[in-house]
């Protein structure tokens, strides 16, 4: 395959995607995190049909890192946020420890295995290589997917505290892993970058240029606000993070996320903004899980075998705990009962995005087990998510309809 | 306008003057902070032009400059010959976005001329296509012939090589800018006689300027190539490229058309398709993708009834290709060349201008144009740049000896007239009455576009 019809490809699954992403407000076809793309990818890579060669998906690196960067400033855009409810600042913060505590307990057993499997001679503080690794699975597999969430939701037509806490913690568990992975950027030195600086004051780094062009954003839409500036303002700036990001070797999703926050807390015009980058979703996000799928190559991942159990079991420790914590706390979803824990099992967009960024910026060894894994946890949730969502939101007494026992072929009538 | 209105103006524009400052900080710093590739660099250079073009725009807008040059005195500033923001990789990275850009652009002007204002300007376009082309041709033949000590590439060569270049150099001057025509027309809105030629006029004339290089390719090539024998190869290559575009730009049209009747969603994904896949085939195909992408645009206008709708697609997409394709042309733009032909280009751009103003003052007088017409028929004419210097380039490519010489030059004119060309048109519209009353204005914030949760 050359780069034209490759590119011809992108293009195709983009329209694919704004056709899906057009019929907002009708249940979604397809699986329920959304992840169809990475299962093509997957097919077309070159694990399966090696139609796609590491060659011309380095041609599309660029568009990658693009998809990644604007998926990141949608994410923190729309941050705290449900369309245009506010999500309260406690459930916010359940979500984020939530995300915090999969993260920490997925890394902490991926890298006592990886240190196992690969032992580096290193003390463990200072064991970078595996930290990178365990750390990049951890930020992947700590999120719950809003999309599987609201997939059920609207199939069951299901509405009531329990979805909207499951959708509230599912929007507030990004916080976390996007900020990680620009901390775990910064433990192998930056290529693009001239000078040497200390891990904590490049994180810090990324964080603030990313607020700082949101905020140098939201300024220059209060100043000038038309609909047809405003794309070009958003489209310029966002350009300039993810190019400066990308530039020096730092992790484009900080960067776009840490936009979309800053944007987010000062713009006035938040809604209008939001309503015009919610349309390039689709399109984005289909040709960056295309390619994230197209990137996986399980041949190249040591210890298959080892790490994806390790990493799905420790996922659903983590979640188990998650989703004990929540019933302690929360009388309507201690109705919920133990679906509850499958149900928080699903993950998707966001999990690919940073198997992806890890795969492009640590080729190799750790990229490749960050994205692999990423997969596992994404196919793992898909298959058990749904059933255990449409269960909980039965037994929670929300689901007013249900069109069949099997969501994953599902199709919206 | 009230003086509260103009001071918020003021203020406005003082704050994003400001931001430009930080951008450019910014950028300055990264530069000096990172060593990526050009790829890296090309995305943060498309962002920061796109930005500091809009914003440049903006902030010169009451000293009467048109946005499209501060479009492109933002990629001079920008570019590899002054605060080297923009590095020669990073600009040669962006050369896809220009092909989409560029193939947009085509696709607007076909669709903006409608055959019957094209029909009532029919007197007035066919005498200007005469003057304009014929006798600016020959004027400008005969002023580089006459400039010759001024031009150090012909020195030494015989005269009737010499007046072989020069008539090739007559086929450059009569190259104009559909981009900067369209680009001024977009932000002024203008709407009027004036408006209307200079549109229909700037369109027509790349197909004639094609037509009229092959004839004098076939004329000139026993002067520059004593020995050689007369051949029609030209015209041959010329009815392939010329008739198969026509007819491929149909067929698109035609495609286009049905898919706004029966789809109509998701367009901008249509034209990247078309931009930056479609114009990679018809090259390697040896189609000229311009002329296919106006008669594509002109076929939906007229022989569809979703002309309006789908110019407003593109319209939509206006402003962000404007910056993009006027930006990076003044990031190309070579300035340490300019530097060292500027007496002799600044020459034959007056005399361009001048030639221009008098076949427009002759054509006018003999179609009975309306005043308007009579007096700024020729400022829009001015403009010029990417056929130029194609066809400098293919000069270049066929007569190496003396080519070089000749793309400097017509790259150093070029650049003049890319900077000039826009102000007069743009003054132009203003004098004649034609521009939009609103076409400049900032819009306020609009009252639904507020979070209303805050």
């Amino acid at each position: 395959m050359n780069a034209l019809w490759a590119l011809m490809g992108l293009i195709a699954a983009a329209f694919v995607g704004s056709v899906l992403v057009g019929r907002r407000g009708q249940a979604r076809h397809g699986l329920a995190s959304g992840s169809e793309p990475v299962l093509a990818g997957f097919i077309i890579g070159p694990t399966m049909l090696g139609l796609v060669t590491p060659g011309l998906l380095e041609v599309f690196t660029p568009l990658a890192q693009v998809g990644l960067g604007w998926l990141a400033l949608i994410v923190g855009l729309d941050y705290g946020w449900l369309d245009r409810r506010r999500i309260p600042n406690l459930r916010l913060l359940a979500g984020t420890l939530a995300g915090l505590l999969t993260m920490g307990v997925v890394t902490a057993a991926t890298f006592v295995l990886l240190r196992r499997l690969e032992p580096t001679g290193a003390i463990w503080w200072q064991d970078t290589t595996n930290w990178i690794a365990a750390g990049g699975i951890g930020a992947a597999c700590a999120e719950t997917t809003r999309h599987a969430v609201r997939w059920v939701a609207d199939r069951l037509k299901a509405s009531g505290p329990v979805s909207e806490l499951l959708l509230d913690v599912a929007d507030a568990d990004d916080l976390g892993p996007f900020l990680a992975c620009g901390a775990l950027f910064t433990l192998q030195p930056p290529a693009g970058l001239r000078w040497a600086a200390h891990p904590g004051v490049l994180w810090a780094g990324q964080i603030a240029l990313g607020v700082a062009i949101g905020l140098l954003t939201a300024l220059l839409v209060s100043k000038r606000f038309r609909s047809r500036s405003l794309w070009g303002v958003l489209f310029g700036t966002s350009m300039v993070a993810i190019g400066l990001a990308v530039r020096a070797d730092l992790a484009v999703l900080t960067v776009g996320f840490c936009m979309g926050l800053g944007l987010n807390a000062v713009s006035g015009h938040r809604q209008a903004i939001r309503a015009a980058v919610l349309p390039g979703e689709g399109p984005l996000r289909l040709p960056a899980l295309l390619l994230a799928g197209a990137w996986i190559d399980v041949g190249k991942v040591p210890f298959l075998a080892w790490v994806v159990p390790t990493v799905v079991g420790a996922r659903l420790l983590a979640k188990a705990l998650v989703a004990g914590c929540a019933m302690l706390v929360s009388p309507p979803l201690r109705r919920a009962g133990a679906p509850l824990v499958p149900a928080l099992m699903a993950c998707g967009p966001n999990s690919m995005s940073i198997g992806l960024a890890f795969a492009l910026r640590f080729p190799g060894r750790i990229g490749d087990t960050v994205l692999v894994s990423a997969a596992a946890a994404t196919l793992v949730g898909e298959l058990i998510a749904p059933l255990g969502l449409r269960a909980t939101l039965r037994r929670a007494g929300e689901a007013t309809a249900d069109t069949g026992p099997h969501p994953v072929v599902e199709v919206a009538a | 306008m009230s003086a509260t209105g103009e001071h918020r103006r003021g203020v406005n524009r003082g704050v994003e003057l400001a931001l430009l400052l930080v951008l450019v900080g910014l950028m300055l710093l990264a530069a000096n902070a990172t060593h990526g590739s050009g790829r890296s660099h090309a995305l943060a250079a498309l962002g920061f032009l796109l930005l500091a073009g809009t914003v440049a725009a903006n902030v010169l807008e009451p000293l009467g400059i048109p946005h499209l040059t501060a479009y492109l005195l933002t990629g001079m500033a920008a570019g590899p010959y002054a605060l080297h923001l923009v590095d020669h990789q990073a600009v040669e990275e962006l050369s896809p976005i220009n092909a989409l850009a560029l193939s947009l652009i085509s696709l607007a002007g076909g669709a903006e001329l409608r055959v019957s204002k094209l029909i009532s300007a029919a007197r007035s376009l066919l005498w200007a296509t005469l003057l304009q082309n014929v006798l600016v041709l020959v004027l400008m033949a005969g002023v580089f012939f006459a400039l010759r000590p001024l031009l150090p590439f012909t020195a030494g060569l015989p005269l009737a090589v010499v007046l072989g270049i020069a008539l090739l150099w007559g086929v450059v001057g009569i190259t104009r800018s559909p981009s900067a025509t369209l680009g001024v027309l977009s932000q002024t809105g203008a709407k009027g006689p004036l408006a209307t030629f200079t549109l229909a006029f700037v369109m027509t004339s790349d197909v004639v300027v094609v037509i009229v290089l092959a004839v004098v390719f076939t004329v000139t090539r026993p002067l520059l190539e004593p020995g050689s024998a007369f051949s029609l190869r030209a015209f041959q290559e010329l009815g392939h490229e010329v008739v198969g575009s026509v007819a491929l730009g149909s067929t698109l049209g035609l495609l286009l058309a049905a898919y706004l009747r029966f789809v109509g969603r998701q367009l901008v994904l249509v034209f990247v398709a078309l931009g930056l896949v479609m114009t990679q085939v018809l090259d390697y195909l040896r189609f000229d993708w311009l002329l296919i992408f106006i008669t594509a645009g002109f076929v939906v206008q007229n022989l569809s009834a979703q002309g309006d709708k789908f110019l407003e697609e593109i319209e939509r997409l206006g402003e962000i290709v404007y910056v993009i394709f006027f930006a990076t042309a003044g990031a190309h733009l070579d300035l340490p060349l300019l530097a060292l032909l500027w007496p002799a280009a600044l020459a034959l751009m007056v005399s361009r201008a001048g030639c221009t103003w008098f076949a427009a003052r002759l054509s006018s007088r003999l179609a009975e144009d309306p005043p308007a017409l009579r007096r700024w028929g020729w400022a829009g004419l001015v403009s010029q740049a990417g056929l130029a210097l194609g066809i400098a380039g293919k000069i270049q490519k066929e007569h190496p000896g003396y080519g070089a010489g000749f793309a400097a030059m017509a790259v150093a004119t070029v650049a003049l007239n890319e900077l000039v060309g826009p102000i007069l048109f743009k003054t132009a519209l203003d004098r004649s009455g034609e521009t939009a009353s609103h076409g400049d204005t900032e819009e306020p914030a609009a009252t639904p576009a507020v979070d209303p949760a805050r």
